[in-house]
């Protein structure tokens, strides 16, 4: 009973965590990190506009922000940065044209790895137990 | 399985695994060299007023970027005053924009070099931005008609210079 009732509570409180946070929209500050968060810092080593400390970084950070403010959508501002410096510049491929390829090659992978297991699988079951258990 | 299966699917793997690797770290794109200039105005770093790089469209350019922490930049100015001489027929006009630095530091290093073109401090990387900067120093070959020919990401020689400069301006001076 005791356990029930803290898996109760437990999940009332998720709930109302999840209920009093949905509704909310971002705040600027939230909107802007989260798109510094989505782009490559160009003048770092492979770290995000959010992660880097560099001088450019923070200019970045600053201008997300004012265009945040002045009522820019998430993805114009983005564009803005891809038109400068191609796609190169988002953290996560987008899913089209060169953007696509990673995609495609690690679900390939994916989709081959699980394609040699499942044969591998069937094999061993093909195969019957091993010896030693035969001899048991 | 067999041994010329298992070599197919970890040559397959293999392959794959390459693609991936090739398209997530492709070389920086450097879109804005198949674009125009951006026209950017902002403050001169020696003096008053400002400069338009807007206004570099009728005669070929050079527009740097740099900063007084590089070094590479002390020498890189030798080399971009030897150019402006031998292209100086040609019309061509130097630009250097001062970034990622503080104004004091940019004066500093601007007055012990002994540049004499026009020089702009860039607050904010505004420009940095509008060129697709990636390093400094970089320098981005502006032909005539406002087009950006050519960048050079991190020091440029005088051979470089050269070679990028007759291509603008369509033959050796």
């Amino acid at each position: 009973v005791t356990r029930v009732a803290a898996l109760a509570a437990l999940l009332v409180a998720v709930v109302a965590v999840w209920v009093g946070t949905a509704g909310r929209a971002p705040t600027a500050e939230q909107r802007a990190d989260a798109i510094a968060g989505r782009l490559r810092c160009p003048a770092c080593q492979g770290s995000s506009v959010a992660d880097s400390a560099s001088p450019m970084a923070r200019d970045i950070r600053a201008r997300i922000l004012a265009e945040v403010r002045a009522g820019r959508s998430d993805p114009e501002i983005t564009d803005d940065f891809v038109r400068v410096y191609g796609d190169w510049v988002l953290l996560s491929p987008p899913w089209r044209g060169i953007g696509l390829v990673p995609w495609l090659a690690t679900l390939a992978a994916a989709a081959a790895a699980v394609a040699v297991w499942v044969r591998t699988v069937r094999r061993w079951r093909r195969a019957g137990p091993p010896p030693s258990q035969e001899r048991e | 399985m067999s041994r010329a299966r298992v070599a197919t699917v970890a040559l397959l793997l293999a392959a794959v695994l390459g693609v991936l690797v090739v398209a997530v770290l492709r070389p920086v794109a450097t879109p804005a060299a198949r674009g125009s200039a951006p026209a950017v105005t902002l403050p001169r770093l020696i003096g008053a007023g400002t400069y338009d790089l807007g206004t570099l469209r009728g005669r070929p350019a050079l527009v740097n970027f740099w900063a007084s922490w590089c070094a590479d930049c002390r020498a890189e100015f030798a080399a971009l005053r030897a150019a402006r001489d031998q292209f100086r027929d040609q019309g061509l006009v130097v630009v250097g924009v001062a970034v990622q630095d503080t104004a004091d530091g940019a004066r500093a290093f601007a007055d012990e070099s002994g540049a004499d073109w026009p020089l702009l401090f860039d607050e904010g990387s505004r420009a940095a931005l509008a060129y697709g900067v990636t390093a400094v120093p970089q320098t981005f070959f502006v032909a005539a008609d406002g087009r950006i020919d050519a960048v050079h990401a991190g020091p440029i020689g005088p051979d470089a210079l050269t070679d990028g400069l007759d291509r603008l301006v369509g033959g050796a001076p």
